[in-house]
C-alpha cells in the first residue's frame, strides 16, 4: 500500500519541481555540438518535435545542408576534401567531433503501490551513457550504455549503431535497429504502451516426464528459457534501410524503412531472421527532411499536421525450456536420482499494424493498433490471436507542463480457450520540465479490468540529462 | 618625312587619354556555408589580351600545420613558393592534372620548394604528412581578381571600362558565370550553389 510519507514526498518534490520551472538550458552532447537547447529538437525530452525528426531524418544533421553553419564545435579533420581525388590511392576523407560527444541521463524513481508490493526510492533506476553525432559527410553513429535497476539487480544493456547517410534521404543502418513504429525510447511515462509489451512466448514451462519409480503419476518439472522472450518494443541487432522525404511544398512527407534482425538478442535463438517494414505519410507540418518553413514558430512543441503509417514484422523464435528434479528412484537402494526435461519450442509470428500521429496546436494524439498472429508461442499446438492498441493524448498547457493520458487494450484470443482474455490500462501523468534538461513526471498505472484491478502503481521519476 | 608618318600613326594614341577605369566590387553568397571568404572572383580571358606573369614570386606558408592562405589566386605563369614555419616535416603536392599532379617532397622548417602554375587551374594543394592540411591556388587568365573577406565582400581594382565574363570560384561549392559590363564603379553580385 502506499504510504502517506511516501505520497507526501512525492507530492513535495513535484511541487518544488514547479517552483523552479523557469529558466531553460541543457547541455547534452547534441546541444554542445551545436549550442542549442534541448528544446531545439525536443517537445519535452526525449519525445521530439518536428524538427528532431528532421534532424534524425537526415543522419543526426541540420536540414536543408545547413549543418556546416549551425556546428559551433568544430570538428576534427580526419582528412581535407582535396584527398577525395586521390582515392582509390588514399584513405576516404572524414571528420571527428571536436569533443568527446558524450552525454548522461540519469533517471530516479520513487514507486508507490496499492497491493502489497514495497513501496521504494529507486534511486538510480536507471544511468545512462548517450553518445552520437556524425563521421564525416556521410556516417553518421549513435551509441548508448544503460545500467537498469530491474529487482535490485543492475541491468546491463548497450546500443550501439553506424549508419551510412549517403544521401539525406537515404540511410543505412547496421546495429542496434528499432522496428516498432511510434518509439518506445520517446514516452513521457515510465510505463510503456501496452502492445510493445506482449510477450506470448513464457518464461518457464511445466513439463510432464514419466515417474523413475514406476508410479503411474507422471512428474511435473518446471523449466525455464534462458533465450530472450520476443517482445515488440526490445531493441534487435540487425541492418535497417530507411528514408525520408519532404512532401508538397516542403511540408510533412514520406518515411519508410526495411530491416532484418536477430528478433532475440545479439545472439539469435535461431538461424531465421525477422523482417520488418514500415511506411508513413505525414500531411502538412514541417517536412519531414526539414528545410521548409516551420508552421509553427512561436512554439517548439506545435506541428499541426497529421500522419498514418502501415507496419509489419514477420518473426521466428526459439526457445529452450530446461529443469531437473530430484525424484525418488524405482531401483532398489537407489535413492534420490536427477530427473531432467526439456524442450524447444519453435513459434512463427506475424505483427500487422497501423500507426497516428495527429498534432493540433497544443495537443498530440497518437496511438496504433497491432494485430499479431503467433502460431505455437507455448509449444501446446495452441495459436494464440493478439489485438492491443492505445491512444495516448500528451497536451502541453504551458511550455514545461505537460499532460499525458493513454488508454489502451490487449486482448488475447487462445486458440483452446473460449472467452478472449482483455486488458484495460490508463495511464494518467503529469509531466513537468524544471528546466530544458531537469524533468519530473508523476504518473499512475492503472488497470481497469478486473483481474488487474487492486494493483495501480504510483510513480513519481525525475529524470535530467547534461 | 618618315617623322611626319610616325606621328600621324601615332596620333590616335598620343591625343587619346589614359584608358577609363573603374572598379568591380560585390559580394559573393554561398548558403550552407559558414562565412563568406576564400571565394576567388576574376575577369576570364579577355580576347587580345595576354598578360605577362609577374616575376616576383607568390608565396603560401606552412604554419602551425594549416596553409596560409587557404586560397591564393595568381595570374598564370606565376611561380608560388611554399615555405615550412613549423618544426616539423611539410610536404605539398597536388592531385590535379592542371597542376602536373606535382609533388615537392618533404622539407623541413625554414626551407621551401616552389611550382610555378602554366596553366588555368584550380589547384587542390596537399600534404602527404597531415592530410587534414589543404589549400588552393588558383591560376586565372587576367590580373583582375580578388579573394573574398568573411562577409563575402570582393573587389577588383582598376578595371578598364568593358565587357567581361566574370567568374566566381569557392572550393566548395560550384563556379558561376557572369557578363558584366564595366563602366566606372559597378556592382556585380554572385550567389554559388552547391
Amino acid at each position: 500500500m502506499a504510504s502517506p510519507t511516501m505520497r507526501l514526498t512525492c507530492g513535495a518534490v513535484l511541487a518544488v519541481m514547479v517552483f523552479f520551472a523557469a529558466d531553460a538550458r541543457s547541455i547534452p552532447a547534441w546541444s554542445r555540438k551545436y549550442e542549442t537547447s534541448c528544446s531545439t529538437c525536443h517537445a519535452a525530452y526525449p519525445k521530439l518535435n518536428y524538427f528532431g525528426k528532421a534532424f534524425r531524418n537526415n543522419g543526426y544533421r541540420f536540414p536543408a545542408g545547413l549543418e556546416e553553419t549551425a556546428v559551433k564545435e568544430l570538428p576534427v579533420s580526419l582528412g581535407s576534401e582535396g584527398y577525395k581525388k586521390m582515392f582509390p590511392r588514399a584513405l576516404w576523407p572524414s571528420h571527428i567531433p571536436g569533443d568527446v560527444p558524450l552525454a548522461v541521463r540519469g533517471i530516479l524513481r520513487a514507486n508507490s503501490y496499492e497491493d502489497a508490493s514495497a513501496d521504494s526510492f529507486e534511486f538510480p533506476h536507471e544511468f545512462e551513457l548517450l553518445g552520437g553525432g556524425t563521421l564525416g559527410e556521410t556516417f553518421s553513429f549513435f551509441a548508448e550504455v544503460e545500467i537498469e535497476n530491474e529487482d535490485n539487480e543492475n541491468e546491463l544493456g548497450t546500443v550501439l549503431a553506424l549508419q551510412y547517410d549517403p544521401r539525406p534521404d537515404l540511410h543505412v543502418r547496421v546495429g542496434t535497429i528499432r522496428a516498432h513504429p511510434i518509439a518506445d525510447g520517446q514516452r513521457l511515462t515510465a510505463s510503456h504502451a501496452n502492445p510493445y509489451d506482449t510477450r506470448t512466448t513464457p518464461g518457464s514451462l511445466t513439463l510432464s516426464v514419466p515417474n523413475p519409480n514406476g508410479s503411474t503419476a507422471t512428474l511435473s518439472i518446471p523449466t525455464t528459457t534462458g533465450e530472450d522472450r520476443w517482445r515488440f518494443r526490445d531493441d534487435s541487432a540487425g541492418i535497417e534501410v530507411w528514408g525520408a522525404r519532404n512532401g508538397a511544398g516542403g511540408n510533412g512527407g514520406l518515411t519508410w524503412s526495411l530491416g532484418i534482425v536477430n528478433g532475440q538478442g545479439l545472439n539469435d535463438a535461431n538461424s531465421d531472421k525477422d523482417l520488418f517494414a514500415r511506411v508513413a505519410y505525414k500531411f502538412g507540418g514541417y517536412g519531414e527532411l526539414g528545410g521548409g518553413e516551420s508552421p509553427q514558430t512561436t512554439e517548439f512543441w506545435r506541428d499541426d499536421s497529421f500522419k498514418v503509417g502501415l507496419f509489419t514484422y514477420k518473426g521466428s523464435s526459439t526457445n529452450s525450456y530446461d529443469g531437473s528434479v530430484g525424484a525418488l528412484s524405482g531401483a532398489p537402494g537407489s535413492g534420490l536420482v536427477q530427473v531432467s526435461a526439456a524442450k524447444v519450442v519453435e513459434n512463427d509470428f506475424d505483427n500487422v499494424g497501423v500507426e497516428f500521429d495527429w498534432w493540433y496546436k497544443d495537443l498530440n494524439l497518437f496511438g496504433l493498433y497491432l494485430q499479431q498472429s503467433d502460431d505455437d508461442p507455448r509449444g501446446t499446438g495452441e495459436s494464440i490471436d493478439t489485438d492491443a492498441w492505445f491512444v495516448e493524448a500528451n497536451y502541453t498547457f504551458l511550455p514545461w507542463l505537460v499532460g499525458v493520458l493513454r488508454y489502451g487494450q490487449t486482448q488475447q484470443d487462445f486458440g483452446i480457450r473460449p472467452d478472449p482474455e482483455t486488458q484495460e490500462f490508463l495511464v494518467p501523468a503529469v509531466v513537468v520540465l524544471a528546466r530544458a534538461n531537469v524533468k519530473a513526471a508523476l504518473e499512475a498505472q492503472m488497470r481497469l479490468d478486473d483481474p488487474g484491478k487492486g494493483h495501480d502503481a504510483y510513480v513519481l521519476s525525475i529524470d535530467f540529462a547534461f | 618625312m618618315r617623322t611626319i608618318s610616325l606621328l600621324w600613326a601615332c596620333a590616335p594614341i598620343l591625343l587619346s587619354g589614359p584608358a577609363l577605369a573603374g572598379s568591380l566590387t560585390g559580394t559573393v553568397q554561398s548558403p550552407g556555408l559558414r562565412d563568406g571568404a576564400d571565394a576567388v572572383v576574376y575577369i576570364d580571358q579577355i580576347a587580345g589580351q595576354t598578360f605577362p606573369a609577374p616575376a616576383e614570386h607568390a608565396r603560401i606558408d606552412q604554419r602551425n600545420m594549416v596553409f596560409a592562405p587557404h586560397v591564393l589566386p595568381v595570374l598564370i605563369g606565376t611561380t608560388v613558393d611554399f615555405v615550412n614555419s613549423d618544426a616539423l616535416l611539410h610536404n605539398v603536392f597536388s592531385p590535379d592534372k592542371c597542376a602536373e599532379k606535382f609533388n615537392l617532397g618533404t622539407w623541413p622548417k625554414g626551407e621551401s620548394r616552389s611550382f610555378t602554375f602554366k596553366q588555368p587551374c584550380a589547384a587542390t594543394l596537399l600534404c602527404n604528412v597531415h592530410p587534414e592540411m589543404e589549400a588552393f591556388v588558383v591560376a586565372v587568365p587576367t590580373p583582375y581578381f580578388a579573394v573574398t573577406d568573411k562577409s563575402g565582400a570582393y573587389t577588383l581594382a582598376g578595371v578598364p571600362d568593358g565587357t567581361y565574363t566574370v567568374k566566381a570560384w569557392h572550393p566548395k561549392r560550384k563556379e558561376a558565370s557572369a557578363q558584366v559590363t564595366v563602366a566606372g564603379d559597378t556592382r556585380m553580385d554572385f550567389e554559388l550553389k552547391k
